[in-house]
């Protein structure tokens, strides 16, 4: 199954001179977006669409391809320094890497994302080389009956997540899903929820709900503490940003976890990297001897979640790529840079132009290695702006802000849903609830609702199809088991009380 | 009477939004489990925020605590710093958008220095409108009134 | 310095309104897209590049994404008829009458066309290569008799018109299932998940070729030519659709001043004739179709009244 003599005629393509070249500005301009709240990659990638129309089509889709999953590693920069994710699968890296970075630790952090990064990816490259015309099967296998056993499977294991009171993370993943209502729903195309406002129609943009919960409460709370992090203040010791001995043997298994659910995670079109980082987060903390330490800085709650995120940004390009079905926006613009060249992106993308699929798979592997020399010597630079005096800092960080939430659909309307939820945000901290489940909730409850009513459609309300599905039955009964795990083992740490499941009293 | 006010207050938002979410739900057309309308999902999930709040309220009564106290300045200059930076993309344009937002910030902070912060403040506008007009191609005119500067 | 004055005096004649038709454009000229990334999006920065090119403007794109096109066209509804601010949409255009409750304008009446740039090829009805069927009248048939689901990508989307208009027009009953994506929607086609389909050539034939999905008829007048073994739908013993839905153009404010209409009308005839974007925009699965305000009205008004038909012949109710 493997084609060696294809590899490497990818490689040559991939070490091409201009090649390299474009890989290079693609994975610097990405990494460089990826940093500032709310400029993704997908508006990165339309701005440069119109270069591409010069270049040849390999190399056009080296670079767009770069910008995607160089802003990755970009928008986990800004989690960990400043609490502020690009998008959901960055929220993830939040939980903590900020509180790492808090305790002076951001260099660990950030060392531990390249190289869970890398790692991720370079699996997830692997596998497209090794295995892409099947997995591209495997991709289509799925149909609504299996989107929704995993967003079943995911709010199962997200229960987890939380690091107070499971009620209270329970209540949240609600209204995070009752939020998820706002919208269209697809299956009638009734408008829900909508006051009114045709900016609600398509629902709230998760981007501005996870730089709501997460950057905004945290703002709020560190304007109202004086200037930098003393922490900070001596000169940092490049020593100091090395991974401990202890930290490397912690990292070691979450990296290879998050690596695996991420490559699975990723082949399935529309699912993406924040169910990966999410999957991978509650399986490290499931699995954790510690799970206490989750929350506060567990080197684990990194690197799993950002391997997955990156092995899921490697493989979601096998559907875009052999099946022609783009995973997501950014995925369906990268597709139609290929079509204005006259490819046509699909099953017979591979023995048509083996040199454009061959290439960009090898690409990303350049890519990959670039991302990781380019940053470890950058951490000490991206460290320094903790250094900045807060009441520099966050003015500065706030026009980031605002300009990152007005671009994504060029609209005011936006702001406001900042401001708003903004302020929700900042209630849920000060009322002791946890935004993560939250967006957990926001995030997998419209996936959940739409593919459990139209695999009701499509078995004509017979329950016993979920039956004659291999797939969706093995992920309903790991779900299922999951959650008996959960109540069994909150049984055995401690006896089961009220007080069991209340929140710590606050001191 | 004891009770944490926390947990009593987050219980009854939680309840409250619930109540509304089931009452607005009913609008949609509910349907059956096996052919759901667009309400029937709304509908359960507003049962089970109700049920969770109600939950957390009624366990907030065997503990006591208390709500702490916002930090009004900072979140009064963080929040309006988004509302100004919202009202003057929209009227003036992207310039004096940064540099009110970059002052409604900076206000928040107890002992700040607004000779300094103007001089962040230019600094942002000059290079964010480098960065996201010129660099990156976002349209966002630097100035909308009294002239048009793109 | 000079530049600052510059820079007024173009502001005031900006808001000399009558005066500045003549030296058209001075100024940044937007063209909002209500889309977002992909899509229409692309035509007009491709577009854009090549006025831009030509014509010494400075002609820039903006997307305001949003409720079906709604928002960003009623951006432009809302703004200073000056030439400076142009709407670039697709046929969604012609079907937000019927669909939208809440729509605060008249496509006819508050905008006036300037130009079509382009229109897709037709559609192809695919089905699932597991629905036992290989042609239209064994399709006719087999529905008879048996549920027949279709996917599309999304509730009023063309996709589900023009199947909701080929039921109505052979007298068949369908199961609509919608999607979120047109991605997704051909995914639920090739894994059996959706019987049948209506497809855009370009999104079709690498999937027809490879047998992923069986093509059943094209739906157009007459055969494709990179595809002619498959015959159209009324050869193959159906009522076609005969719909006109893949079509996109430029459109500006009612009140825009004819001198600068015409200008625009001139310069994207000369720019999507340009061999090179001709050949960009054929890639994308389309053809260049630059017209002039008169035509792009008469296929608008038609596709009013045609999407409205489809709409309540699909049986949806306006939200």
């Amino acid at each position: 199954m493997v084609d060696l003599a294809s590899i490497l005629m990818g490689f040559q393509t991939a070490f091409q001179p201009v090649n390299l070249i474009y890989c290079f500005i693609g994975v610097f301009l990405g990494t460089f977006v990826g940093v500032l709240p709310g400029i993704g990659p997908l508006a990165t990638i339309s701005m440069l669409l119109p270069i591409t129309f010069y270049l040849d089509p390999t190399t056009a889709m080296v670079m767009l391809a770069g910008v995607y999953y160089g802003s990755d590693y970009g928008g986990s920069i800004a989690s960990i320094l400043l609490r502020l994710p690009g998008g959901a699968s960055s929220a993830v890296t939040c939980l903590d890497g900020y509180p790492m970075a808090q305790q002076g630790r951001a260099g660990v952090a950030l060392f531990i994302t390249s190289v869970g990064s890398f790692i991720g990816g370079s699996f997830g490259i692997v596998l497209m080389m090794c295995f892409a015309p099947a997995l591209a099967d495997f991709t289509v296998a799925f149909a609504s009956v299996e989107y929704f056993a995993l967003m079943v499977l995911g709010l199962a294991a997200s229960g987890s997540i939380t690091s107070g009171s499971p009620l209270k993370g329970l209540a949240m993943v609600a209204l995070g899903l009752a939020v998820g209502c706002i919208g269209t729903d697809v299956n009638s195309g009734v408008t829900r929820f909508t006051f009114g406002f045709l900016e609600l129609f398509d629902g709230v943009e998760v981007a501005v709900v996870a730089m709501a919960l997460f950057g905004i409460s945290e703002v709020v709370s560190s304007v109202g503490t004086p200037q930098t992090l003393d922490l900070l203040k001596e000169r940092v010791p490049f020593r100091s940003m090395l991974p401990t001995r202890d930290d490397v043997r912690r990292s070691g298994g979450p990296i290879l976890r998050g690596t695996a659910i991420g490559s699975i995670v990723g082949i399935m079109p529309g699912v993406g990297g924040t169910v990966a980082s999410l999957m991978s987060y509650a399986t490290e903390k499931r699995i954790s001897r510690t799970p206490e330490r989750f929350g506060k800085g567990a080197v684990e709650g990194v690197a799993g979640p950002e391997s997955a995120n990156n092995a899921s940004a490697q493989t979601s390009f096998i559907p875009t790529l052999t099946m022609g079905i783009p995973g997501g926006a950014s995925m369906a613009l990268m597709l139609s840079a290929l079509m204005i060249h006259g490819i046509a992106p699909g099953p017979g993308l591979m023995r048509d132009h083996p040199d454009v699929f061959w290439g960009l798979v090898a690409s990303f592997w350049v890519g990959n290695v670039m991302l990781l020399v380019l940053n470890i010597p950058m951490i000490g630079i991206w460290i320094k702006i903790l250094k900045i005096p807060y009441q520099h800092l966050f003015p500065a960080i706030m026009v980031l802000l605002c300009i990152g939430v007005y671009s994504l659909n060029n609209s005011v309307f936006d702001l406001y849903l900042l401001l708003a939820l903004g302020l929700t945000g900042y209630v849920i901290r000060l009322l002791d609830f946890e935004p993560a489940p939250f967006l957990i909730g926001f995030v997998l409850g419209p996936m959940m609702e739409e593919n459990f009513r139209r695999a009701m459609l499509v078995a004509q309300g017979d329950l016993g199809y979920f039956l004659t599905r291999p797939y969706a039955l093995a992920m309903l009964l790991a779900a299922a088991a999951l959650l008996v795990w959960s109540i069994v083992s909150n049984f055995r740490q401690r006896p089961m009380t009220i007080e069991a499941i209340l929140p710590e009293p606050h001191a | 009477m004891r009770a944490d006010t926390k947990d009593l207050a987050g219980g009854a938002i939680l309840t409250l939004i619930g109540l509304y979410v089931l009452f607005r739900s009913l609008d949609y057309s509910i349907g059956t489990a096996s052919e759901m309308g667009p309400g029937y999902y709304p509908m359960v999930v507003a049962i089970v925020l109700i049920v969770l709040g109600l939950l957390i309220a009624a366990l907030s009564l065997r503990r006591s605590g208390i709500i702490p106290m916002p930090e009004w300045r900072p979140l009064a200059a963080v929040l309006g710093s988004v509302l100004i930076f919202a009202l003057g993309i929209r009227y003036l344009g992207l310039m004096p958008a940064v540099i009110g937002c970059t002052f409604a910030c900076a206000a928040g902070h107890r002992g700040w220095n607004p000779r300094a912060t103007a001089i962040v403040a230019v600094v942002m506008a000059v290079s964010v409108w480098l960065l996201f007009s010129k660099f990156l191609g976002l349209t966002m005119p630097a100035l909308i009134w009294p002239v048009y500067i793109l | 310095m000079k530049k600052i004055a510059g820079f007024l005096v173009a502001g005031l004649v900006a808001l000399t309104g009558a005066a500045h038709a003549q030296n058209y454009p001075n100024r940044p000229v937007t063209i909002i897209v209500g889309f977002g990334q992909g899509g229409p999006d692309t035509n007009a920065r491709l577009l854009a590049a090549q006025i831009n090119a030509q014509s010494g403007a400075n002609v820039v794109v903006e997307n305001k994404p949003g409720a079906g096109s709604m928002i960003g066209t009623e951006a432009v509804v809302r703004a200073q008829p000056d030439g400076y601010t142009l709407l670039m949409t697709s046929a969604a255009l012609a079907t937000l009458p019927a669909l939208q409750k809440q729509i605060s304008f008249d496509p006819l009446k508050d905008l006036v066309p300037v130009s079509l740039v382009a229109r897709s090829e037709a559609s192809f009805l695919v089905a699932s290569p597991s629905l036992p069927v290989n042609d239209v009248a064994g399709l006719l048939k087999y529905a008879k008799s048996n549920p027949v689901t279709y996917g599309s990508s999304g509730v009023g989307a063309s996709s589900h018109l023009r199947m909701a208009m080929f039921a109505a027009k052979n007298g068949l009953k369908l199961i609509h299932l919608p999607f979120k994506s047109t991605g997704d929607s051909v995914a639920s086609v090739m894994n059996g998940e959706t019987q049948i389909l209506f497809v855009t050539a370009s999104q079709a034939i690498p999937i027809i070729k490879e047998g992923r999905v069986k093509p059943l008829g094209y739906d157009a007048e007459k055969r494709a030519g990179f595809l002619p073994n498959v015959p159209t739908i009324a050869e193959a013993g159906a009522v076609p659709t005969g719909m006109d839905s893949g079509w996109n153009g430029i459109l500006a404010p009612k009140g825009t001043p004819p001198e600068v209409i015409a200008w625009l009308e001139k310069q994207i005839k000369t720019a999507a004739e340009t061999p090179d974007i001709r050949a960009k925009i054929e890639g994308l699965g389309l053809e260049v179709v630059a017209s002039n305000s008169a035509e792009f009205g008469k296929v608008l008004a038609a596709a009013i009244d045609s999407m409205g038909e489809a709409v309540r012949t699909a049986g949806i109710s306006p939200k």
